[in-house]
């Protein structure tokens, strides 16, 4: 375990946080056990794929994670405790992209107000390699990307669909939208129009 | 299929578009018999609401019959006919369990854009730009509908489109708004704007137990529409309208004001010219010329509801008048779902009658000169029903209006 308790030292010494909270209108077991299940869903925003347990412990697992057309990075994972409708936390394995520790904590609300969850994630940012240039041509800071996965985990569990507009028709001259939902050039404009 | 699209400002045509599909397990596709130009759309029209983009499919009030149902939808199936709000929403959110659906959650599908044009990720709408969610519009043969089982009303065979239709919008805005005045035994309400959705306010006033309406308008047709349903008028043109409701409030000044305008008011004197400058030039996007002569003309104490889209920021809010007299607000973006069914049954039983402002039924390939008509106002244009289904040019408008204005016994 030398290799992890570097990661803790890394972590100490130069991570950075980011953290999210949302809301989600379902009780606190439905919400662990999407959690628990969430690398089993395919339809997790098409990032997260192909997960397996390595070797014989449960509690590592990899998968591949989409990072933008064509590349994909394998990452892998170890749960360090799992606390049943509570708390899950786990870190990141010496071989995996991004060095990073995390955890989701749960908290269900009175009056049928549904259930929070709050993820923290420390990590090194990994500037000054590929993964900068691709972040940004995203150009989006890892904070609004874990803010956007915790609004699918939740549309998922709301609703058990993605919302989406992709493949919606529209004249284009040549037939349907390339671009789909979510493209960035939309976002700028609807900005630059404001 | 055929689609109105929209290709710029004042630029709208009829494009062949491919058919949209089932695809996620809650949609549902339903071939679009009638459809409206909505108030709402002249915003778009016009270009003053950000997300649009060339080709995009306009239209966010329609209804029709189902021909296809995602796996996961077991509340419809193929035939039946539905009015499809304009609003979408997925029943399962904190905000739909509260019946608040036109702040669902999950909707939209572009929460950053939303955010960054609205201030808050709103929900998706049909037809309205990637800021609500870039859905396909049903000024369309067909269209998508997401959340197919849990939005769209069924309704029954028997009654004509035309009366049923503005359960998607205009109906149940015009009944929200009334309702956001609070209205009380005796209230006098003050409504700004007598196009559709004001029609609907005034009619929805009535209904709730205003004692009296007075509309304010610049358009003699359309105030002519809402006298008939029994609103006092004034035509303001030449401005005077503080001091006509003075006149008419016994110099209190009315119960309750209704915005029906929204950003694209027009305003007059210097007030209006500037707000007029500054929307040109992108540093105010919305002309509250409305919004500040409500807050002026209400009495003390009283209600101020904002149905007319606002959509970023205004400039010279009177804020202090506003404090002073101790207002409340309250607007919002409609919430169909909570309404739309209790509407049906009152349109059953004719205690409301949204057919009586429409002034056009066209083919949907007319849609270019019906969308210039109802934005100049023109042709005595209040409300335009489009039939997708209809290819041909009426030869008699007048005929067709006559026919859908149904005013027999109500099939039970």
């Amino acid at each position: 375990m030398a290799g992890n308790d570097a990661l803790a030292t890394n972590l100490y010494e130069n991570g950075e946080q980011i953290t999210a909270s949302i809301t989600i209108q379902q009780p606190i077991a439905a919400v662990f056990r999407g959690m628990t299940g969430i690398l089993e869903l395919p339809q997790f925003g098409g990032e997260l794929r192909n997960v397996a347990a390595i070797g014989p412990d449960a509690d590592k697992f990899k998968f591949a994670a989409a990072v933008t057309a064509g590349r994909t990075d394998e990452h892998k994972l170890e749960i360090l405790s799992q606390e049943v409708d509570r708390r899950i936390a786990w870190r990141s394995l010496p071989d995996s992209p991004i060095a990073h520790a995390g955890s989701m904590t749960l908290r269900e609300l009175p009056f049928h107000r549904g259930t929070e969850m709050r993820v923290v994630i420390d990590y090194i940012s990994p500037k000054g390699t590929i993964r900068q240039q691709v972040d940004k041509t995203r150009k989006r800071d890892p904070e609004t990307n874990l803010h956007l996965a915790l609004w699918r985990f939740r549309q998922l569990l709301e609703t058990g669909e993605l919302a989406t507009t992709k493949d919606q028709p529209a004249f284009r001259g040549t037939g349907r939208d390339e671009l789909g939902s979510g493209d960035e050039q939309k976002f700028n404009n609807a900005k630059e129009r404001t | 299929m055929k689609a109105v699209c929209w290709h710029g400002s004042q630029d709208v045509r009829v494009n062949d578009v491919p058919e949209p599909t089932i695809i996620n397990p809650r949609d549902i596709i339903v071939r679009v018999t009638s459809t409206a130009i909505c108030g709402s759309d002249l915003h778009l029209y016009n270009d003053f609401f950000p997300g649009m983009k060339s080709g995009d499919i306009m239209g966010h009030e329609c209804m029709g019959e189902v021909v296809a149902v995602g796996s996961a939808v077991k509340t419809l199936v193929e035939g039946d006919r539905v009015v499809v709000p304009c609003t979408i929403a997925c029943g399962g959110c904190f905000y739909c369990k509260q019946h608040q659906f036109s702040a669902c959650d999950n909707s939209n599908p572009n929460p950053l854009e939303s955010s960054a044009v609205l201030g808050c990720p709103g929900c998706g709408m049909f037809g309205y730009s990637a800021v609500t969610g870039s859905y396909a519009g049903g000024q369309a043969d067909l269209i998508r509908v997401p959340f197919g089982d849990f939005g769209p009303i069924k309704v029954p065979d028997g009654v004509p489109d035309e009366q049923v239709l503005f359960l998607s919008d205009i109906l149940p805005t015009g009944w929200m708004g009334a309702a956001n005045c609070n209205v009380q035994p005796g209230d006098v309400v003050a409504v700004w704007g007598a196009g559709p959705v004001g029609q609907m306010a005034i009619r929805s006033l009535f209904a709730q137990g205003a004692e009296r309406v007075i509309v304010i308008d610049r358009v003699p047709e359309r105030l002519a529409i809402a006298a008939r349903a029994g609103a006092e008028t004034f035509d303001c043109t030449n401005g005077g309208v503080y001091e006509f409701l003075m006149d008419r409030t016994g110099g209190r000044g009315p119960d309750a004001g209704l915005d029906a305008v929204g950003m694209e008011a027009h305003g007059q004197g210097l007030m209006g010219v500037v707000d007029r400058v500054k929307q040109s030039v992108g540093i105010e996007t919305d002309r509250p010329t409305v919004l500040r002569e409500v807050i002026r003309c209400v009495r003390k104490a009283a209600t101020v509801s904002v149905l007319g889209v606002y959509a970023g920021v205004a400039d010279t809010f009177p804020i202090g008048v506003a404090f002073n007299k101790g207002l409340t607000f309250r607007m919002g973006q409609v919430r169909v779902q909570a309404l739309h069914h209790m509407l049906l049954d009152m349109v059953m039983k004719g205690a409301i009658r949204p057919a009586e402002i429409i002034t056009h039924v066209v083919s949907l390939d007319e849609a270019a000169d019906a969308y210039k008509m109802f934005n100049d106002k023109k042709g005595g244009c209040l409300k335009v029903v489009m039939k997708p289904g209809l290819r041909t040019r009426p030869t008699e408008h007048a005929d067709m209006v006559r026919e859908v204005n149904y005013t027999g016994p109500v099939p039970a």
